[in-house]
């Protein structure tokens, strides 16, 4: 009888000591940098926060919101995950249409941050504009 | 000298006396006699139980002057059987049937109740196990991505 009680708690208590996931929360904020005037962020298609490391996404940010961020400074987002370990990198890209050309790449940026349990970092990802080495069509 | 009517009244006398005396002797041998056929093994007897076999008793079912009728058999088994045939089919009061009492929907809701609460616990549990609740997108910022978005 008191196997049938034992196991449920043990199996409560395992649970509890070690098994639970936390959420960690990294505040990023997006910004348009070096090479990004008006003209250029006024032309973005469509634009990618790509997560890679711990943590794996590849988030498509509203439109409207990346190619009216005249000043450069797109705003904040926040990405949550459960990686508790090892360094997640977000990087920012913005395109012109179709995106699967290379040519229409407008821009690119990262910045790496530690992952840890149940935490709230902060960071800054910039991109910079790149040289389009073809016409986009 | 003895008249004879006198001799004659005592002859009568005489045999009066012989008559009564001659009873009283006959009452005399004969009352042992009554009581020894009357108790032939106790105290009158003289003989004892071992010496003496005890008659053999035979029940009334197998006296031989008291044959059995077929007939009368026969019917006295009928009716047994037929008692017996009644007794078991008889049906037996068992009272309400089971889901017309308030303990089987006392155990019903019970149950019922348990596992409603054993989901919604599980359910939390795990819900807790696998992070909880989300933190609310903070105010002025863009979005918010990832787990539990």
């Amino acid at each position: 009888m008191k196997g049938l009680f034992a196991l449920p708690a043990l199996l409560l208590l395992s649970l509890g000591a070690g098994a639970c996931s936390s959420y960690s929360y990294f505040d990023l904020d997006l910004k348009w940098g070096t090479g990004f005037d008006v003209t250029k962020i006024g032309s973005i298609v469509s634009c990618h926060l790509l997560v890679s490391g711990a943590a794996n996404d590849d988030i498509t940010l509203e439109p409207g919101k990346c190619k009216t961020a005249t000043t450069g400074d797109m705003g904040m987002v926040e990405y949550s995950t459960f990686a508790d370990a090892g360094n997640i990198t977000f990087t920012l890209n913005a395109f012109q249409y179709p995106e699967s050309n290379p040519n229409c790449k407008l821009g690119e940026g990262s910045t790496t941050l530690e992952a840890g349990k149940a935490v709230r970092k902060m960071g800054t990802v910039t991109a910079t504009a790149m040289a389009q080495s073809g016409p986009c069509q | 000298m003895i008249s004879p009517t006198s001799r004659i009244s005592l002859t009568r006398s005489k045999l009066g006396v012989v008559i009564i005396g001659g009873v009283a002797a006959l009452m005399l041998l004969s009352s042992p006699a009554r009581v020894l056929a009357a108790d032939p093994g106790g105290e009158f007897g003289g003989a004892s139980d071992s010496e003496k076999p005890k008659e053999k008793y035979q029940l009334q079912a197998a006296d031989p002057d008291n044959p059995k009728d077929p007939a009368v058999e026969a019917a006295k088994k009928k009716a047994a059987l037929e008692a017996e045939l009644a007794k078991k089919n008889k049906p037996v009061d068992e009272g309400p049937p089971v889901y017309q009492k308030w303990q089987f929907w006392a155990i019903i809701g019970g149950v019922a109740a348990l596992t409603v609460g054993a989901i919604f616990a599980t359910r939390a549990i795990l819900h807790g196990v696998n992070g909880g609740d989300v933190a609310p997108c903070p105010a002025g910022y863009i979005n918010c991505y990832g787990e539990g978005r």
